[in-house]
């Protein structure tokens, strides 16, 4: 499963996949900031554990999962190793003359929890409904028209983007062309990409037209898909209650 | 006379001064299927946007009886359909049913009335039971398939189709014939700009030769006959007429020209028993 597949596992059914998706989506962003916020790493580490369990209640295939936040790890992964070296403090450990801190260890340690508890979380938020659901979700919460179309139109036409330049990738190899960081690989790799370029532009031509042929006047025509039950809340109030008791445990522990 | 499409003195300029339509008059009854041959650059695809008011040239077009002007847009596009070439065009939400549910909400309709087209327009082609997949996972043959439903579902008087047979598998090819013929049989309007000259005798009950004007506009069996006309334009006689064209000017056949098998066959049993 790719990762620009985001909602490739959005036909699952958990508690989380059925929850109501501009519920769901407002919910789990309160908890992602509310975790972002906290100051405490034994605070921060329950949060992190509150994001698996979410995960886990999802269903979301954890090796999907980890394949995804190994990116966004490579940048965390600094802060405990760095910010030692930089925050004054009681060193733990010199290496020749060079004190590690461990009020550095632990604000950095901090930060990576945080930010990876709140990447897990996006998987829950964004990969349990179909995208479009979700986006339409987003509008009905207020996000403006013009980047719900281009959200919307993105992700439909991000595939085909891809296999354009795969295609393209394709037609030089099979001219014996060898991809390398030379200037003339550059060069044609950015010929390349430039064609790409003009090629989507002329098709988002077409596609204006094919949508206007269709009577379209700048809105997205949508269903009123959306229906809150009940249980809905009830997750929301839970959600919410982690959200709430995160801080308020960092407010008693940090103080 | 009852015409569906008439364009009368249609001129159009491409913004670098290419001329892509000279003075094009043509009329086309209710009903009536029609391709649209010509070759590369004669300026099929321009004429085609114009009947659904997407690019605006020099002369008149009228729908159904009513000029094309501003005002008449909405309407003209709702009793338009046009379905693009490339499908990945005209498929551009994320999934199947929406895509196909495009044109009916822009339309205003009921969400009842809007789920009773879509259902209808998949059943057409073929693609019920594929509503809520995204566009991009299916078939080519099915993404062309699945354009013509986005169109169908606005239930179009006239439908207006870029080469629907392009780049399609000898099956799908086969299905999108039938689903022509059927739309004919149903009375919709057909207009079809289409190079394989060989599926236009199954298509359309006339042929309306363009090359920037149009050359010549006549039943489907007369006019590709016209092997010097054709050939002049660059396009082919249907391979069947072709051989039997040449028999005819060889002296040894006398009949009619056959378009398609059967009659090929007949007409084969004709030549054997002379």
């Amino acid at each position: 499963m790719s990762h620009l597949e985001i909602d490739g596992y959005s036909h699952l059914a958990s508690p989380i996949h059925r929850w109501d998706p501009r519920v769901k989506i407002a919910s789990l962003l309160l908890l992602t900031f509310s975790i972002v916020l906290l100051k405490s790493l034994a605070v921060a580490l329950l949060g992190l554990a509150f994001s698996a369990a979410i995960l886990l209640i999802s269903r979301l295939p954890f090796s999907y999962v980890l394949q995804g936040i190994k990116w966004p790890l490579l940048f965390l992964l600094p802060f405990p190793l760095i910010l030692p070296l930089t925050v004054d403090g009681e060193s733990f450990f010199i290496l020749y003359g060079l004190g590690f801190s461990i009020e550095g260890l632990e604000q950095g340690l901090v930060m990576m929890t945080r930010g990876v508890a709140a990447v897990v979380l996006i998987y829950p938020i964004f990969g349990s409904s179909p995208f479009n659901t979700t986006v339409h979700a987003m509008r009905s919460l207020g996000l403006p028209e013009a980047l719900t179309q281009i959200f919307l139109f993105a992700y439909r036409y991000l595939f085909l983007l891809r296999e354009e330049f795969a295609s393209a990738s394709r037609s030089l190899a099979s001219r014996g062309f060898i991809k390398g960081t030379d200037a003339a690989s550059i060069r044609v790799l950015g010929a390349a990409l430039g064609m790409l370029f003009i090629r989507s532009y002329e098709r988002s031509e077409r596609i204006y037209r094919a949508m206007v042929s269709k009577g379209y006047g700048g809105d997205l025509p949508s269903a009123d898909r959306f229906r809150m039950e009940g249980r809905d809340l009830l997750k929301a109030l839970i959600v919410l209650g982690l959200a709430l008791g995160l801080q308020g445990l960092d407010w008693m522990v940090i103080g | 006379m009852n015409p569906a499409i008439e364009v009368v003195g249609l001129s159009y300029r491409y913004p670098d001064g290419t001329v892509a339509l000279d003075g094009v008059d043509f009329s086309i009854e209710r009903g009536s299927s029609v391709a649209l041959l010509g070759p590369n650059g004669a300026g099929k695809s321009t004429l085609l946007l114009h009947l659904n008011g997407l690019l605006r040239g020099e002369g008149i077009v009228r729908i159904l009886g009513r000029e094309m002007e501003e005002a008449t847009l909405p309407w003209v596009r709702r009793q338009v359909g046009l379905v693009f070439q490339d499908p990945d065009d005209q498929l551009f939400m994320p999934s199947l049913e929406e895509d196909v549910a495009f044109g009916p909400r822009n339309l205003g309709l009921s969400e009842r009335e809007v789920e009773v087209n879509v259902s209808w327009a998949l059943k057409v082609v073929g693609l019920t039971g594929m509503a809520g997949r995204c566009p991009h996972h299916l078939s080519f043959g099915q993404k062309k398939r699945a354009a013509l439903a986005t169109v169908l579902s606005m239930r179009p008087e006239v439908l207006i189709l870029d080469e629907p047979t392009s780049n399609l598998d000898p099956r799908s090819k086969g299905e999108v014939i039938s689903l022509i013929g059927e739309l004919k049989r149903r009375g919709t309007t057909i207009l079809t700009a289409i190079h394989d000259v060989n599926i236009v005798p199954a298509i359309a009950d006339q042929v309306l030769l363009l090359d920037r004007k149009v050359v010549e506009f006549g039943p489907t069996r007369e006019v590709l006959v016209k092997r010097g006309l054709l050939k002049g334009l660059g396009l082919d006689v249907p391979a069947i007429a072709d051989l039997f064209i040449s028999l005819k000017d060889g002296g040894q056949y006398p009949g009619e020209i056959p378009f398609t098998r059967d009659e090929a066959l007949s007409a084969l049993a004709q030549i054997v028993d002379r």
